[in-house]
């Protein structure tokens, strides 16, 4: 019998509003599922924060450390806008499944990400000059 | 540019485009998945001061994932415009479907959550663009 290879369980997190859950520029191998409640997921420029998306229920953030093989550091802060419950996945739980999936899933989930990373880009650039311009990020 | 092998068993048919054709309207319903084969296409936003550019893709680039992965309402999220002579595919989707629905449940979540948040943030980025 072959010993199964040690994945680390699944951990369960609670955070209140505000808290910071992943801070940019980090390292950090978790991906989080959220149970329950709202997270903003946002990039700070100076004194500001630069909204990139908010995350309900049912929804996964983290997981561009996974893709980038966890070789870069977290590209973005992570916070709680309300109670947060999480469920915390190593990557060691996905990294068998990625393996199994078919190419043009991985390749289409590749293209996504990569066009994602590129939008976020734009996003915090747009941002960056709304600031110089009228010293708020939101129109 | 020639696409990966495997892609094309996934191509159930070829459709070709003019320069400016509207391959894909922004608000209508559909959810065919495409990729491009030749050529480019323009990806718009409508926003409060007209049709945005957002992105301009090229050969090997999927188009029209967002509503097949969003399966809420399959509204279309973005217009596609040609951008010259476009050769696109029609992918198999029911391939994919059950392609997607075979995948983890923590896969298929993560999965769902990069097309939603890609869709998020072109709507942000379309937003400040002309704020």
């Amino acid at each position: 019998m072959t010993e199964n290879k040690k994945i680390p369980p699944i951990v369960y997190l609670s955070y209140a509003k505000s808290e910071l859950i992943i801070k940019e520029g980090d390292y950090g191998i978790s991906i989080y599922k959220i149970l329950n409640g709202n997270v903003r997921i946002f990039q700070r420029l100076g004194e500001h924060k630069i909204t990139l998306a908010i995350l309900g229920t049912g929804e996964v953030f983290g997981e561009m450390t996974f893709f980038n093989f966890l070789l870069e550091p977290r590209s973005a802060s992570v916070e709680a806008m309300d109670d947060v419950e999480l469920e915390v996945w190593h990557p060691a739980m996905l990294a068998d499944e990625y393996k199994k999936i078919s190419p043009m899933l991985r390749y289409v989930l590749k293209q996504t990400l990569s066009r994602l990373l590129k939008l976020n880009k734009v996003v915090s650039d747009l941002a960056a000059k709304r600031i110089q311009k009228t010293g708020r990020v939101s129109p | 540019m020639v696409l990966e092998s495997f892609i094309y068993g996934y191509i159930i048919k070829e459709e070709a485009f003019p320069d400016q054709a509207r391959i894909i309207e922004e608000g209508k319903y559909g959810d065919w998945v495409y990729i491009v084969v030749e050529g480019r296409v323009k990806i718009k936003k409508r926003t409060s001061k007209g049709m945005l550019t957002i992105n301009t893709l090229g050969e090997g680039s999927v188009v029209g994932m967002i509503p097949f992965l969003k399966k809420t309402d399959r509204l279309r999220t973005e217009t596609v415009i040609a951008d010259g002579p476009v050769k696109l595919g029609v992918l198999d989707k029911d391939r994919l479907e059950k392609e997607y629905e075979a995948l983890s449940p923590q896969l298929k979540s993560l999965m769902r959550t990069l097309v939603l948040r890609l869709d998020q943030t072109t709507k942000k980025a379309s937003v400040l663009a002309v704020s």
